[in-house]
């Protein structure tokens, strides 16, 4: 299945901003950070259509999984 | 007091000259509700700086303000209140003192303390709480006391040419799914510019007044918003 990945501010840095990624029926959230080599802890808002979605979050074919870092700065 | 003559002098008709471009949008009972609201400031470095100011031109009449930091030259880059005579000085005594000078008619009480010596009961009397602290430990702490008042928090952080901004109603679980999995962020790498905290700031601002004059409800609750401003991209979230 086809499954766009958009990432935002430092998650982009040597890897993209948008890309599709062809992954196997029945993935998670968790195997696309693994393929991306992002940690866990590096993720602050994982989004499936905008919505905030759980890392054990399956995903279908023509979903939009964005990954946004954690921003604390004050 | 000032504020007081104002408020009736907006009963009566009259448009105090320092609100007069106000009133087109909000109205005279609008510059009145806001003049008699009590808004709570926690943390007065770049965030609380911009939010404070923009609250004083809205005419928000009682602000409490809460930090027991001092000024340092690190913070020249992106602190409204910090000028290069200011150097070491409170940031609660130097935010009042500017607040003085941009709207006399607000009551700005600063707090040298911090964000978890303030009581239980200073927190509650407010009607809005603003999350303008730097650590996410202690923005988490902050938000399981204001709800536990009922007292609605607008959260926000910034981080190099990015920022968030959020309306968390008391018992939302917003913030504890924004942090669920991270103990920093990445303003610890990329800094904190100013563009970022004064956009950031000023949104937080705008929800803040609307929640003071009641014009956004539970039903139409504004997205959480994260924006970057070198890719000029300003996305909604559904938590």
């Amino acid at each position: 299945m086809q499954v766009e990945v958009r990432l935002f501010a430092t998650l982009r840095l040597g890897r993209f901003k948008k890309r599709q990624m062809d992954l196997p029926e029945g993935s998670d959230l968790r195997l696309v950070l693994k393929r991306l080599d992002i940690s866990e802890d590096e993720v602050s808002l994982p989004l499936v259509n905008g919505r905030y979605s759980p890392l054990e979050h399956v995903l279908v074919d023509g979903d939009v999984f964005s990954i946004f870092p954690a921003v604390g700065g004050g | 007091m000032l504020r007081d003559e104002q408020i009736n002098q907006l009963a009566d008709g009259i448009v105090p000259d320092a609100y007069a471009r106000n009133i087109g949008t909000i109205g005279r009972g609008g510059q009145r509700k806001l003049l008699a609201s009590r808004v709570g400031v926690i943390g007065l470095g770049g965030l609380g700086g911009y939010v404070c100011e923009a609250l004083a031109r809205l005419g928000v009449g009682n602000i409490i303000g809460v930090d027991d930091d001092v000024f340092d030259e690190t913070n020249l880059n992106r602190q409204i209140v910090c000028t290069t005579e200011n150097i070491g000085q409170s940031k609660a005594e130097q935010t009042q003192f500017h607040i003085g000078r941009v709207n006399q008619a607000v009551n700005f009480q600063a707090y040298d303390v911090k964000a978890e010596a303030l009581s239980d009961e200073t927190l509650g009397e407010c009607e809005v709480i603003f999350d303008c602290l730097d650590s996410i430990s202690a923005r988490l702490e902050l938000m399981a006391r204001v709800s536990s008042k009922n007292v609605p928090l607008i959260h926000g952080a910034v981080a190099g040419w990015c920022g968030q901004v959020c309306l968390c109603q008391p018992g939302c679980d917003s913030m504890e799914k924004i942090y669920a999995r991270c103990d920093h962020g990445i303003e610890e790498t990329l800094g904190t510019l100013v563009p970022a905290v004064a956009v950031a700031a000023n949104i937080m601002a705008a929800l803040g007044a609307q929640l003071l004059l009641g014009t956004i409800t539970d039903k139409d609750r504004p997205p959480m918003l994260f924006f970057d401003l070198q890719a000029g991209q300003w996305e909604t979230i559904s938590l």
